[in-house]
């Protein structure tokens, strides 16, 4: 590697004297000795530079674009300060409207309307649902017991569905669905399938189910 | 020697300075490109808090607003009928024979009371007292479901108490969002008295939906009814304007606890709460 900075007469062989050949001369370490004051003065005014850079262009100073706007990042950092602590205000005012003790009965009529579940509406839509299958004709699907169990949020039902088209099933499978697309129901459980032929001609799928209602 | 060294510490010098300014610049680079990285996360994200402040505040200032006025009154009748100091006995017995007689009467149903009964003693729970009851009634699914249906709004004086927090603020977002300038008549709805919203639920909502762009007067309504209004209208259809007349709303505050259904014959089990 040194050999690359040595001079071209090294390259000549020495003449046999019969004493040892001199050593060749250093040039690597010149070489840098003289570039140290250069190397430095550049280091220095790139570090100069590179310092007066850092500090004048800061990126707070640049605009972005945003969609069809160009801003600061500086203003658009103020602007999302200066909303989050109006945020954080507004927020503490209405807890403090809510709670305020100007109604507290209104206050405690909310706190356990939380926990009270709508059950006569659930029972309302069920049988909206119910009705739904029904013409001018025929009612084919009939709830003759129910139960609601208001603590546990379940609802019984035991009925049955008739068809005269021999499609009971079908039916009481479309009920179910239906059933479980209401938004106040969390759940219906699977009933049996089964049917029967009724005496009339027609068939009836008698069923059970249990309705879990959606907590608040 | 001396000037030798001298040279070779200037050139480490050297290029330590040439490390340290590069190090320098690699990292306002990186601060920069993160820096730009928050600002388009930060203005993607304004928007959207920009209008969550606006809505905030007009939610606040309907609040305030409501308090100064109407909240005062709302609040005294719930201290007198929703959740009274005294026995909620009476007024519990005339609301539900009131409503037997207004489904019987005004809507067609089938529907009669049987009997009314009450534990002997409240239950002191601390800042609510519970008082359980049992009423046996006579009524076809339909008749009683109804009966039930309009229990399930006891407690409530306003259209808001029917939706759920998480509707309200959805509602408002929506019409701030498509109809800013109708976010006060969207407020002044919600606030309406549940009762009033019932005897004629076309025209409150008329007047909520007339200043809305053509475009939106139909999600808006469907937002409406889908959270709340629609179980309004069910359970009250047809008996809105006796309930009022009769003067039994707001009821008290009534949990169904039990429903069995024999034949015609239900028993409804439930209590009522006071303070």
């Amino acid at each position: 590697m040194l050999g690359f900075y040595e001079p071209k007469q090294a390259a000549v062989p020495p003449a046999d004297t019969g004493a040892t050949p001199p050593r060749p001369p250093r040039v690597l370490l010149p070489a840098l000795e003289r570039l140290g004051l250069p190397l430095c003065v550049f280091g220095a005014v790139f570090l100069s530079a590179t310092a007066l850079l850092t500090v004048l262009l800061t990126p707070d100073r640049f605009p972005v674009r945003l969609g069809e706007r160009i801003v600061r990042i500086r203003d658009l950092e103020g602007e999302e300060k200066a909303l989050v602590s109006r945020q954080a205000e507004l927020t503490a005012a209405r807890e403090k409207l809510s709670s305020e003790s100007r109604s507290p009965v209104l206050h405690e009529v909310m706190k356990l309307k939380k926990d009270i579940l709508p059950v006569g509406l659930a029972l309302l839509s069920i049988d909206d649902v119910r009705r739904s299958f029904a013409s001018r004709d025929a009612d084919p699907i009939s709830l003759p017991q129910v139960e609601v169990r208001g603590e546990e949020g379940k609802i019984l039902l035991s009925g049955e569905v008739r068809s005269d088209s021999g499609r009971s099933i079908q039916l009481l499978a479309r009920f179910v669905d239906s059933l479980r697309a209401v938004p106040l129901i969390q759940s219906v459980s699977e009933p049996e399938y089964k049917q029967v032929n009724a005496p009339d001609g027609t068939t009836v799928s008698p069923f059970s189910l249990t309705i879990t209602l959606k907590r608040a | 020697m001396l000037r030798r060294y001298s040279g070779l510490c200037l050139f480490g010098l050297g290029v330590l300075l040439i490390v340290l300014a590069t190090w320098l610049l690699v990292s306002h680079m990186r601060i920069f490109s993160l820096k730009r990285d928050t600002a388009v996360m930060i203005g993607t994200g304004l928007p959207e808090r920009r209008s969550q402040v606006a809505l905030l505040a007009a939610n606040v200032e309907a609040e305030r607003m409501f308090q100064q006025d109407a909240l005062a009154a709302w609040e005294e009748q719930a201290s007198v009928y929703v959740l009274s100091d005294r026995s909620p006995v009476p007024r519990a017995l005339r609301a539900m024979q009131e409503t037997v007689l207004a489904l019987s009467r005004e809507a067609g149903t089938s529907l009669s009371v049987g009997s009314i009964t009450f534990d002997a003693k409240t239950v002191d729970h601390g800042s609510v007292k519970t008082l359980r009851g049992k009423s046996t009634l006579r009524g076809n699914y339909q008749a009683v479901a109804r009966f039930l249906g309009v229990l399930s709004f006891s407690g409530d004086m306003m259209i808001k108490d029917a939706f759920t927090p998480e509707a309200q603020e959805a509602f408002l977002r929506q019409v701030e969002a498509s109809a800013p300038l109708s976010l006060g008549a969207a407020e002044s709805f919600l606030y309406l008295g549940l009762l009033q919203y019932a005897a004629n639920p076309d025209q409150a909502e008329q007047r909520m939906l007339q200043d809305m762009p053509t475009g939106v007067l139909a999600d808006t309504r469907a937002f409406v009814l889908e959270n709340g209004a629609a179980g309004i209208r069910r359970a009250f259809e047809g008996i809105a304007s006796r309930l009022r007349d009769k003067e039994v709303w707001p009821f008290p505050l009534m949990r169904i606890d039990h429903v069995v259904r024999s034949g015609d014959q239900w028993t409804v089990e439930f209590t009522l709460f006071s303070r």
